[in-house]
């Protein structure tokens, strides 16, 4: 491919993911905020891990991450302003790093169509009225002596 | 000397395609989020659902293995992890609501954690499918690594576990807005709660872009029912 080809769509993709994900605030001290934020992050999730296989606990590491997070914050006695921007932006594009496990229903299809039936009337329909039956409950407990405080 | 030429030659390829799958995975998510906000937010147009769609018919138009895809963005699905423990943030943040509502909130997750994988579970049974999949749709409503986890302890298939649970996450996200409305639920306590514990980290991640407060309540349901399901499933089924 031509040098200039490859070129243009480099700047075209570029501009195409600074425009869709506003990359354009992007300064040297939020790269250094972005770089610490992550590296914490990515240290509790291992350490979790760690915890995990270490004493063969039956017991998500991602669930234990959380409470180890919330003990540092607990015990710092507020969040660090170098950890929210970046696990904001992690936390509002969780969805983007599902993508590959909801591709993988490509590889189970024969599954899917062996047991096509029971699958959809258990993803969309059971979901559908648990969903509705615990928002229904959980309005009335929430609502028990607040009223229509719980409203805001 | 020809063997390692061949080999970064190979190793070279494994990189370029990477790069592609990435930027295409990418691409087609900043796609679907516009998509989603272009429409006002139509739950429909979910931006896990979308993007899936249209990686899905790449990857099959261009006859590439489901595999070598989710090979090739390996390094993108690491991130779940840093992002699931910062969790912890919107938990930490209303700490206070939490405290204040005390069992009002403990009571609803308990509650969703018994039904979801009832109602699932009713529905297999009824239809006499296999046992493994009766097992596997009783995790259904709990977060996709601990889902695998506990569906392999109890005999069930972990891989079809994590594939129902994002599909039930992502219905679950999609038919909130739907049900708010009709349910005329403006509480984001009684929003987040529900998104947490029935639509779980998809759900979260809704909640998050409602509010903080939302965002917080589906993160506690979120781990509080991941908890309580994974402790009491294997008591039960083992």
């Amino acid at each position: 491919m031509a040098k200039w080809v490859q070129t243009c769509l480099l700047l075209f993709t570029k501009r195409i993911l600074f425009k869709l994900f506003n990359l354009h605030r992007i300064t040297l001290q939020s790269i250094r905020n972005v770089a610490l934020s992550l590296a914490t992050l990515a240290w509790i999730a291992l350490l979790s891990h760690f915890i995990v296989s270490y004493f063969n606990l039956r017991f998500s590491a991602a669930i234990l991450s959380i409470f180890i997070l919330f003990g540092f914050l607990v015990i710092n006695k507020g969040i660090p302003a170098f950890l929210k921007p970046t696990a904001d932006f992690l936390m509002k594009h969780m969805g983007l790093f599902l993508i590959p496990a909801v591709i993988m229903v490509l590889a189970y299809k024969d599954y899917f169509f062996a047991h096509g039936f029971s699958l959809l009337l258990v993803i969309v329909l059971s979901t559908f009225v648990s969903f509705a039956v615990v928002l229904l409950v959980t309005h009335k407990i929430v609502n028990i002596g607040l009223g229509k405080d719980s409203d805001k | 000397m020809i063997n390692e030429g061949v080999l970064n030659q190979d190793f070279i390829t494994q990189i370029v395609l990477s790069i592609m799958a990435i930027a295409l995975t990418l691409m087609s998510y900043a796609l679907a989020r516009r998509l989603f906000f272009a429409a006002r937010q139509t739950p429909l147009l979910n931006p896990l659902f979308i993007s899936s769609i249209i990686i899905g018919l790449v990857v099959m138009f261009t006859d590439t293995n489901v595999l070598d895809y989710r090979q090739h963005v390996s390094l993108l699905e690491l991130f779940i992890w840093p992002a699931t423990a910062a969790l912890a943030l919107p938990l930490y943040a209303q700490v206070d609501t939490i405290k204040a509502m005390g069992w009002r909130v403990v009571l609803p997750i308990l509650i969703a954690g018994t039904l979801a994988p009832f109602f699932a579970w009713l529905i297999v049974w009824f239809l006499d499918a296999p046992l493994d999949l009766q097992m596997t749709v009783l995790v259904k409503s709990i977060t996709t690594p601990l889902a695998m986890q506990t569906a392999s302890i109890i005999g069930g298939l972990p891989d079809m576990a994590a594939i129902i649970v994002i599909l039930t996450g992502i219905v679950g996200a999609t038919v909130a807005p739907f049900l708010f409305a009709a349910f005329n639920i403006k509480s984001s306590i009684t929003k987040g709660l529900t998104l947490g514990a029935i639509a779980h980290v998809v759900g979260t991640s809704s909640a998050i872009n409602i509010d903080q407060r939302c965002g917080a309540l589906a993160s506690l349901a979120l781990c509080l029912n991941g908890l309580v399901t994974s402790i009491c499933l294997p008591l039960f089924f083992t």
